[in-house]
């Protein structure tokens, strides 16, 4: 991925498993890296035609170019932001988020999943995202990258159903103990 | 790996000893409570003032004829890092939690042989990576003082083994010498990421800038120290000593690494394009010897209480290697068969003729010894940057008090105090000092121990 990022990872990474009981904390701005790759918005229906997918592909987060050996998460969680535009029709749509070391995340359970009520046309609903990840994803971040993926359904009370999901914010903070090497 | 790792720091620790020793590492307990001033005469300042091998020791009075440091420090090290263990120890072991890089640089920056009184601090702040598609951004919070602004590194010049032999003031032998640089810099971009929390730029360069050489041999060597002029209370002392120096081994290698971002920090597989350059120069051992002359010059002066002596080192030594080979490497990120060519190797520039210069040396020193009180000052330049060291020392009978206070290489003021005890022939002396050898912003303490012989 970014083999080359090394030489100042190496370095702060030194500094930072050099401040004793310090930890190494990552912010990353997983939203950039989906809203620069047109991934931020995904739309929905109710019912939903055939051959449309209601997916987003599978989204690369870059994390530490070295990766963060055998450290201790200490904490990590999920914060944002997403808006259910309705265009038409009324009913309730849920976002799912999906995380992995591999790019199969479609195959493991939902990390996150955000309901938006009850949307009618010409709503806006925003809704907040805060997620404490739990401890079995927590050594995902770890890795030097992780897969992400984004599932958005809706269910119908006056159909058809259509509009966009769409993330203003989504930031990601890992804590690590500091042992990087 | 472990023993990798374990075997190199070892290694390191105890080659860095003797330069260190130039550098404000003190193995006697009596110069290191007096802010690592010299006031005697002895090899300290011989070494680096011809003209002392010439003076009386017993010109000054109160003088130990011999110290013999007692590495309290490393029965402390050894209980804390047993050395059936080592290659588990945490210190050497980077697979482990408890591994610190810090503590282990520190380390040999300064060899445990003494006892620690006070640790250089580490800093324990938390350091924060900003990451986004577009964004890197690292804070290192307090340990930002840690990354070095200006041009870091190690260089000494030294002649371990001397054998030499006085016949009346004339000094015909041998001496071994070794010459040892390396400096690294980090680059203004990489200095601001790190040092500042810059965010990183787009097409912008990340790199360090680093040199080093090593060489070394033996020099065959001629001189004469004796006293000009006066008398025993009133004298003044000259030595001059020339060395023909036969370079046995040579290499050097100057160079950048680092990386050029794109116009997009974290995007696609290759984000960042590796830069790399290396130009080295080597003369292996067997090939053809270099060689070069060098001089040594001192004058002392001798009036009653008084010393005051003036010597350079190495004046002139400039050795010439007429057959290195000169090999210019780069980076190649030329993409064939869908990855980089890698390292690519111009060794076309064989049988050169390389020039290197050894760093020309000198000492400044003044002793004033006056019943049971002496004091002394020096100014010594080893090559890299000049130290001052300023100290007394007051007995009472068999009880000795020392003080003295010191300006380092990088500039920073240093302090030490002890005092000793004379029972007879010997002496058990304790002293304190100050040092800024460490990768920290406070100064640490070590208490040193030394056995002397009278």
């Amino acid at each position: 991925m970014n083999r080359t990022w090394i030489t100042v990872t190496l370095i702060a990474a030194s500094l930072g498993a050099g401040c004793g009981q310090g930890r190494v904390i990552f912010n990353v701005d997983v939203y950039s890296f989906l809203k620069t790759a047109n991934r931020d918005t995904v739309p929905y229906y109710a019912p939903l035609p055939p051959g449309v997918p209601d997916t987003i592909p599978v989204q690369t987060v870059n994390l530490l170019p070295t990766g963060a050996g055998s450290s201790i998460v200490d904490s990590a969680s999920l914060t944002g932001l997403i808006a259910f535009v309705d265009a038409q029709g009324t009913g309730s749509v849920t976002y799912q988020l999906y995380i992995d070391t591999a790019r199969a995340v479609y195959t493991r359970a939902a990390l996150l999943t955000v309901s938006s009520g009850s949307v009618s046309p010409g709503d806006s609903v925003n809704t907040p995202i805060s997620l404490n990840i739990p401890a079995a994803i927590k050594p995902f971040f770890t890795s030097t990258k992780v897969y992400i993926g984004a599932r958005v359904a809706s269910t119908a009370t006056s159909p058809p159903v259509q509009g966009r999901a769409r993330l203003t914010a989504l930031q990601l903070s890992v804590a690590l103990q500091d042992k990087i090497f | 790996m472990r023993t990798t790792v374990v075997s190199s720091a070892l290694a390191v620790l105890f080659l860095a000893a003797a330069p260190l020793a130039g550098q404000g590492f003190f193995t006697n307990a009596q110069r290191a409570g007096m802010g690592g001033v010299s006031l005697r005469v002895d090899a300290s300042l011989s070494r680096y003032n011809v003209a002392y091998r010439a003076v009386p020791p017993r010109t000054i009075q109160g003088g130990a004829k011999a110290s013999i440091p007692i590495p309290f420090g490393l029965i402390q090290f050894f209980k804390d890092h047993p050395i059936g263990n080592l290659t588990n120890d945490p210190l050497f072991h980077p697979d482990s939690a408890r591994f610190n890089p810090v503590e282990l640089l520190n380390l040999i920056l300064s060899p445990p042989l003494f006892i620690q009184v006070k640790e250089p601090p580490t800093p324990t702040n938390d350091v924060t990576f900003g990451i986004g598609k577009d964004l890197l951004q690292v804070d290192l919070g307090k340990a930002q003082t840690l990354i070095p602004a200006e041009p870091f590194g190690l260089a000494w010049s030294s002649r371990p083994i001397t054998v030499e032999p006085d016949f009346h003031g004339v000094q015909v032998g041998v001496a071994m010498w070794l010459h040892n640089e390396v400096e690294l810099q980090l680059g203004d971009s990489l200095l601001a990421l790190l040092k500042d929390a810059h965010p990183a730029r787009h097409q912008t360069l990340y790199n360090v800038l680093g040199n080093g050489l090593a060489e070394g041999g033996l020099a065959p060597s001629v001189g004469y120290s004796g006293r000009v002029y006066g008398n025993e209370d009133r004298s003044m002392y000259a030595g001059i000593g020339v060395h023909y120096y036969l370079g046995a081994a040579y290499g050097s290698s100057t160079g950048s690494g680092g990386f050029t971002t794109g116009d997009t920090i974290f995007a696609g597989a290759n984000p960042v394009r590796p830069d790399l350059r290396a130009t080295t120069s080597y003369s292996k051992w067997g090939n053809s010897l270099g060689h070069g002359v060098g001089v040594d010059a001192g004058v002392a002066w001798v009036a009653g209480p008084i010393v005051f002596g003036l010597g350079v080192n190495d004046i002139g030594a400039t050795i010439t290697w007429p057959d290195t080979r000169i090999d210019y490497q780069r980076y190649d990120t030329t993409t064939v068969s869908g990855s980089a060519r890698g390292w690519v190797t111009d060794s076309t520039k064989l049988h050169a003729e390389t020039k290197t210069k050894l760093p020309v040396s000198y000492l400044a020193n003044v002793i004033y010894s006056l019943g049971s009180s002496t004091v002394g000052a020096e100014v010594l330049n080893n090559g890299r940057g000049a130290t001052v060291h300023v100290g007394a020392e007051q007995r009472f009978g068999p009880i000795a008090v020392r003080g003295g206070i010191a300006r380092d290489q990088r500039k920073k003021v240093e302090f030490g105090f002890g005092g000793g005890v004379r029972f007879g022939p010997f002496g058990f002396d304790l002293g304190f000092w100050t040092r800024s050898n460490a990768l920290a912003d406070q100064r640490a303490i070590s208490m040193a121990t030394s056995l002397a012989i009278y």
